[in-house]
């Protein structure tokens, strides 16, 4: 009798760790979402009087979302898509000659010559004080045109390409107006917060699965 | 009693279910990372909630202590098991910091739809609301070691100890952590040898870890058991219930942005209603219970003990 009990209580533990091992997982179809920055390189702006020349950067699309994905362990042939979701900027440097505070308006521009899109205005501003936004970025407002030949680009991205976009800073109404004595020097960056869609297949802990989704 | 090797599998059995949670942690917290504040607790309220049952389901399952003094001890495992309600699949999230214009969505929490929420803002840009992970049920084992008795009181731990896995994300750090420790006292042994029925009271604390700081969650109990036994040979039959005022808190850290974010669930206390039965043939015994309480959970289990 007690021989008869000790086996059916290792089968029970048996079956139990063999069925846990089993039925405690299920499959499922997710599409995963994974954040980042791409920031193009920063624009170094300096003038003594109201015209501050257009400074213009090339961007490699790559060179940002190779990292976003790498940080994730995403391969690029795994995403279902990316796009922006804000755009933010911000100075990382004042120059300390004119000893006084600058507001600034303006627009960045984009384009992409590989596929002769643009140039469109990406991000624009407006009376922007220089020292509030050091070193603290300020959303800003994204034009559509703009966006979409961004995304134009990093869907080529995706596509296999390697795609470089060129944006341009184009500042004006410096308020006060830079002179010789009082010039305006700063360096600022703008950054795309994106998102990437990744369809994947992953066993959950799910032991008693219903139909609430794809199997 | 159980030798080491079959023992081993309790533990391992055990082991596999939070070996299970963990693996799923570096998904949640990819999710989680587009997330800050209000977001993030709605998205991972079901979790909460689950872990909150499942820690505080089945523990003191009969009423019945020896009352002479002498040495039992009895090994025991549960599976608590539970069912996540539909409402429990969405919550109201409101999009972050940046996207314009601030929109409000029903979205996915972690058990919920496994697509995710895109909506669409202004100047060509769109924000994602994190996907769920399509779960329908969420289940916690726990062996436990339960010995006594001294003056109609018994003692109990349950878990697995604190280890760290090989195979985890570094990210989130190895730590695996469950435990649980409590006492039961029998009431009934006041009331004079011809009360009809067993009654007890018991105390019990129980701790989760998973990462190193990813999840810490805590849960204290206040119970109260009536049972009656029914004996025929070595057959023995024990329907059950019991009270309980149930608390637990929990607290999440992750990265978002390089930034940690800090979550700390409120503490929730909740009354409990079981009814459960316990059978046993000699040295065996095998249990199920069902619990009526903010989320109702089930849960079954065996054990050997002398």
């Amino acid at each position: 009798m007690r021989k008869r009990l000790t086996l059916i209580g290792v089968l029970l533990l048996l079956g139990f760790v063999a069925t846990g091992s089993d039925c405690l997982f299920d499959t499922k179809v997710v599409e995963l979402i994974v954040t980042g920055e791409t920031c193009p390189p920063k624009f170094i702006q300096y003038s003594t009087d109201a015209d501050l020349d257009p400074d213009t950067r090339t961007h490699r699309v790559a060179d940002d979302l190779d990292d976003i994905l790498a940080d994730n362990d995403i391969g690029k042939t795994s995403i279902g898509t990316a796009r922006v979701i804000s755009v933010s900027y911000e100075v990382e440097r004042i120059g300390e000659e004119a000893g006084h505070d600058f507001t600034v308006s303006g627009q960045v521009t984009i384009e992409y010559g590989a596929r002769r899109m643009g140039p469109e205005v990406i991000v624009e501003y407006d009376d922007v004080s220089l020292e509030s936004v050091y070193h603290s970025p300020e959303f800003a407002t994204l034009n559509p045109a703009g966006v979409a030949i961004f995304h134009a680009a990093v869907d080529d991205y995706l596509a296999g390409g390697d795609p470089e976009v060129t944006f341009v800073a184009e500042n004006q109404g410096i308020t006060p107006v830079p002179t010789e004595e009082e010039p305006i020097d700063f360096w600022w960056h703008a950054c795309l917060r994106m998102y990437v869609t990744i369809n994947d297949t992953l066993d959950v802990l799910d032991p008693w699965p219903g139909d609430t989704g794809a199997d | 009693m159980v030798g080491p090797v079959r023992w081993f599998r309790f533990l391992g059995c055990a082991a596999l279910v939070l070996l299970a949670a963990s693996a799923a942690t570096a998904q949640i917290e990819d999710q989680l990372s587009a997330y800050t504040g209000d977001n993030a607790e709605g998205y991972l309220s079901p979790l909460a909630t689950a872990i909150g049952a499942g820690l505080n389901s089945s523990v003191w399952k009969s009423a019945y202590i020896p009352l002479e003094d002498g040495f039992h001890m009895s090994f025991e495992t549960h599976v608590v098991g539970l069912f996540f309600d539909d409402e429990l699949r969405t919550f109201m999230a409101v999009t972050e910091e940046g996207f314009s214009p601030e929109t409000t969505a029903e979205a996915p929490t972690v058990v919920g739809s496994g697509e995710a929420l895109i909506v669409t803002g202004d100047g060509g840009s769109s924000f994602p609301f994190a996907c769920g992970f399509d779960v329908n049920s969420f289940a916690l084992a726990a062996p436990q070691i339960r010995v006594g008795a001294f003056r109609g009181t018994e003692v109990m731990f349950r878990g697995i100890g604190s280890f760290e896995l090989e195979e985890a994300d570094t990210e989130l750090g190895r730590k695996v952590a469950f435990w649980g420790l409590g006492a039961h006292h029998s009431i009934s042994q006041y009331m004079g040898p011809d009360f009809p029925v067993d009654l007890a009271a018991g105390v019990f604390y129980q701790k989760i870890q998973l990462g190193d700081d990813f999840i810490d969650a805590s849960a204290f109990q206040v119970s109260a058991q009536v049972s009656k036994r029914y004996m025929k040979g070595v057959f023995m039959a024990e329907p059950w219930a019991g009270l309980s005022v149930d608390m637990f808190s929990m607290d999440v850290t992750y990265e978002s942005d390089e930034v940690d974010i800090d979550l700390a669930f409120d503490t929730d206390t909740t009354a409990d209603l079981t009814l459960g039965v316990n059978l046993a043939a000699g040295f065996f015994n095998l249990n199920g219970e069902y619990s009526i309480a903010s989320q109702n959970s089930f849960a079954f289990g065996f054990g050997m003990g002398f």
